[in-house]
């Protein structure tokens, strides 16, 4: 995948700026996605369902949400249904993650609200491309 | 703070004729479904008629409730219906399912020994989650089992989850031969590796 | 540290790992999340737990607390772990939200005179239930606009038999301003205040057993509840029957408050997460979602 973005504000302090909730009930997930993003110099916060995830996600202002399919209490999609009628979170940011490898799914996490959708195992440098897209930085 | 809880008492859901509960299960009203939901947990007749309305009811408060009373009802018959729902297209039912599995406790492990050999990926994902609420003697075998025999990347990482929260040693010569066979996959081996420091470091001090 | 009789020589110490361990552990399990700064007053509470129910050490009593028959294990743990004082005007942001947020939607399609339930369980020795009834006269324009029910309820029949009576020391009121201990306070012997009798009037107790879902049915139509510290208590199924039942108790569009370290995300999905600009509540809203 080729991508060029180049946001006018992007720059090295920018980055460190950058808040990131990730919502996944799996511990090694949350600890394997906090690892490669704090390395690219972003702030995490972890939720462990699409309650807790909508909780933090209303009272901070985070810049992407990185949420799981399948999650207890609360699934990826209903918690991104959530977030797209909440106003203070209605634009966010949304990558969606899955097991899952199937087309349809692709389309039913776009139509919930994701703005990008990826399969696991996510590789390092994929996750840290996809985090730098959506969040609009230069990936040249 | 000084609280006694007692044995939750159930109000008595027999003062209607269960049919009429039945009959509700289908009512417009969302709190009426609910309500009927709950006044069959006492029901183990009523077993299958929960698990049908569960196949299409969209309100997630009377899936709660149906899911409660199949819990409630127990028996491997419940676990059955319930495991059903793993392979929902619906997340939240496959969540559901998922989630009351767990709270069955020994009445889920036939039904989840043979979910966790089902030709479906997606399936034994889910199924494995369950062991993480049953004791380690129970569900560390069957983590063995997965770490020596499973071929798909993300079964085996979902195992890797539960055992760094309920792992014992017995399982640290499978979870290296995992990292072995996985070694490309740096997702997994990350994961294994906070797994084996998790249960190494208990043994390690010694008694 | 303390020795141990049956480890002769060796103490019992919590390595990195298995604090590692037990934070993910209790933060799967309650929400609660714990800094690596609070590593000194975690270890000394889990390794005092350890010592009490004599496990052989941090692995074993890990295991016991993961069994469904932990007896309360987990909540004696949690007792330790967090902070419970009750005072008056505890967590009054949930005041605020209650007076700014709650309230005038819950009255948009009411009339004047029309009842208002207000439900404070657990009340324990009253401080909540009378902080409900104090902040709304001095902060609600509307308050004898409508027809205001404070219940207040316990498991504790001391606890209710003290709030009845509401005396309080200095330390409950420190939150209050001098202005406002002297309007509804009175001095009672040596170092106790007494609330005036028109607070204590306001509010109605009853002893209700939070788990007995018969005597929980007898609230019906309540508008707000405020269940402050009492589910972290409580097990997994316990919990999940009162939150239940409070579900139940509440009309349509009514609301529950949790403490500030409490979260539906552990205990149920019932209920919709509202965000207000003073706190997040839940609500039983109307209809499909």
């Amino acid at each position: 995948m080729n991508v060029h973005v180049i946001s006018p504000a992007a720059s090295a302090a920018d980055r460190f700026a950058a808040q990131i909730l990730v919502v996944d009930d799996a511990t090694v997930v949350r600890l394997y996605y906090r690892q490669i993003l704090e390395q690219q110099g972003y702030r995490v916060e972890e939720a462990i369902n699409g309650i807790e995830g909508l909780e933090k996600a209303v009272q901070t202002p985070f810049d992407l949400c990185i949420v799981d399919v399948n999650m207890p209490m609360m699934d990826g999609y209903t918690f991104l249904h959530a977030l797209r009628r909440e106003p203070i979170t209605h634009a966010v940011p949304a990558l969606m993650t899955t097991s899952e490898a199937g087309v349809e799914d692709h389309h039913a996490a776009l139509k919930a609200g994701a703005n990008a959708y990826l399969v696991k195992p996510v590789a390092r440098d994929q996750l840290a491309l996809y985090v730098a897209v959506l969040l609009g930085r230069s990936v040249a | 703070m000084p609280l006694i809880r007692s044995a939750p008492i159930m109000p008595d859901a027999t003062t209607e004729a269960p049919e009429l509960h039945r009959d509700q299960l289908t009512s417009n009203d969302v709190d009426e479904r609910r309500r009927a939901a709950r006044a069959l947990s006492g029901d183990p007749a009523a077993a299958s008629i929960l698990a049908a309305r569960l196949a299409v009811e969209p309100d997630l408060r009377v899936r709660d409730a149906l899911f409660g009373s199949l819990i409630d009802i127990g028996g491997t018959r419940a676990a059955e219906l319930i495991a059903a729902f793993i392979r929902s297209e619906d997340a939240g039912l496959r969540g559901g399912a998922i989630d009351a599995l767990k709270r069955l406790d020994a009445d889920a492990v036939v039904v989840l020994d043979t979910l966790m050999n089902d030709p479906d990926t997606d399936v034994r994902i889910l199924a494995v989650e369950v062991t993480r609420a049953w004791p380690r003697e129970l569900a560390n075998p069957r983590l063995r089992r997965v770490f020596e025999t499973e071929p798909h990347v993300n079964v085996c990482a979902a195992a890797v989850d539960v055992a760094t929260e309920i792992g014992g040693e017995d399982l640290l010569v499978a979870l290296s031969a995992l990292r072995a066979r996985f070694a490309s996959e740096p997702f997994l081996v990350f994961a294994i590796d906070v797994t084996c420091s998790r249960i190494r470091n208990d043994d390690a001090r010694g008694v | 540290m303390s020795v141990l009789a049956q480890r002769s020589t060796a103490t019992l110490s919590i390595s990195e790992a298995e604090y590692q361990k037990f934070c993910e552990f209790f933060y799967r399990r309650t929400g609660i999340s714990f800094g690596d700064n609070k590593r000194y007053f975690v270890d000394k509470r889990l390794i005092g737990r350890i010592e009490k129910t004599g496990a052989s050490g941090v692995e074993d009593y890990f295991e016991r607390l993961r069994r469904r028959d932990a007896s309360g294990e987990i909540e004696a743990l949690i007792n330790l772990l967090t902070i419970n004082e009750t005072y008056f005007y505890r967590e009054d942001h949930q005041l605020d939200c209650l007076v700014n947020g709650i309230l005038p939607e819950l009255v948009a399609g009411r009339r004047k005179g029309d009842r208002i339930r207000i439900w404070s369980m657990p009340s324990s020795t009253g401080e909540e239930p009378y902080s409900i009834a104090i902040y709304l006269l001095e902060n609600w324009p509307q308050v004898d606009d409508y027809d205001i029910e404070i219940m207040a309820s316990d498991i504790d029949t001391n606890v209710l038999r003290a709030a009845e009576a509401g005396v309080y020391d200095a330390r409950s009121l420190h939150r209050l301003s001098p202005a406002l201990a002297r309007k509804y306070f009175v001095t009672a012997g040596a170092d106790g205040f007494r609330l005036i009798d028109a607070i204590r009037r306001s509010v109605r107790f009853n002893k209700v057993n939070a788990s007995d879902a018969a005597e929980m049915a007898a609230f019906v139509n309540i508008d707000v509840i405020f269940c402050r510290n009492m589910l972290i208590y409580f097990d997994d199924r316990s919990r999940r029957q009162v939150v239940e039942s409070f579900y139940d108790s509440l009309g349509d569009g009514g609301f529950i408050c949790l403490g500030h370290s409490e979260s539906m995300s552990r205990i149920s999905s019932l209920f919709a997460v509202r965000k207000f600009p003073q706190a997040i509540v839940y609500q039983k809203s109307g209809g499909p979602r």
